[in-house]
């Protein structure tokens, strides 16, 4: 698979943030980029459609980042696809929970082209989502 | 105006139409609080939560000194949640309600020079959670990656 057929998945309740990130992926080669304002609507569009990437954000409701990647690691179906966490929650603790909870990466805000480069895209390679 | 200038100018001003929104919500929070400091000390967490949320999106738009602002009012909130005296805790509610109007003011004049009376504002802030303890340890990008690496191998 190549960059331009990889399905992500961005989660994120800010709107301003998501037009952001929208740019950056789109600017780093992703075509297939679905955007959701909480965990619980990325959930429920995770039981119907795949994806191959989740970028999520920690602070939403209904249903936080953590809840997320929480409900993806115990899904059968889903709990190997590579989930980022995209958050300016940089707090020790939190992060460790992430960890804790099988997160692939964590991309601290604000997030750059340069950060897709060298944190996304090698996850996708290492998950051989990508060649 | 450039184009590049002319994108961010739109993108500052989707957040501060954003920014209304966490404004009510942040403000109505503080007032309900206010209404029974240690019984309701727990909403501070919603407060938290807008702070993060601003802290964010302001470094992804390159505002730097709300980023600051916002990132003092999540600790000082935090720290609320933590205290269980009144006077902490009214401490805190002062500092989150300047805290609140500071960032409210700063986004709707982004082009504008930080003035004295906001750098006092910080400082008064940075104190106050001094006071309260300080903030919590927080990791870097290297940190970070450095523990999932720990993990995952």
């Amino acid at each position: 698979m190549v960059l331009g057929d990889v399905k992500v998945l961005v989660v994120e309740d800010v709107r301003s943030m998501r037009i952001q990130i929208h740019e950056l992926l789109l600017a780093t080669g992703f075509k297939h980029i679905e955007i959701f304002e909480n965990g619980e609507a990325a959930r429920r569009h995770l039981q119907i459609s795949p994806c191959d990437l989740v970028l999520s954000d920690w602070h939403m409701s209904p249903m936080s980042g953590i809840e997320l990647l929480e409900w993806v690691r115990t899904s059968p179906n889903l709990n190997t696809l590579p989930f980022m966490m995209v958050s300016a929650e940089k707090t020790k603790n939190y992060v460790i929970d992430a960890i804790k909870a099988g997160v692939d990466g964590y991309l601290i805000k604000p997030i750059s082209i340069e950060q897709i480069y060298t944190k996304v895209i090698p996850l996708l390679i290492k998950k051989k989502v990508v060649s | 105006m450039t184009q590049i200038e002319a994108k961010r100018h739109a993108q500052i001003q989707t957040f501060i139409q954003e920014m209304i929104g966490f404004s009510d919500t942040a403000e109505k929070t503080l007032t309900e609080i206010e209404t029974d400091l240690l019984e309701k000390k727990n909403l501070f967490s919603v407060f938290t939560q807008r702070m993060v949320a601003i802290r964010g999106t302001s470094l992804q738009l390159g505002l730097p000194e709300i980023a600051h602002i916002a990132e003092l009012g999540e600790e000082i909130s935090i720290k609320a949640t933590h205290s269980d005296t009144r006077a902490a805790l009214r401490k805190c509610v002062g500092s989150l309600w300047d805290a609140q109007g500071t960032i409210k003011y700063l986004l709707e004049h982004y082009t504008e020079q930080t003035t004295e009376e906001q750098d006092i504002l910080v400082n008064r802030l940075q104190k106050t959670l001094k006071s309260l303890g300080g903030a919590r340890p927080s990791l870097g990008s290297d940190d970070i990656e450095a523990l999932i690496k720990e993990h995952n191998d």
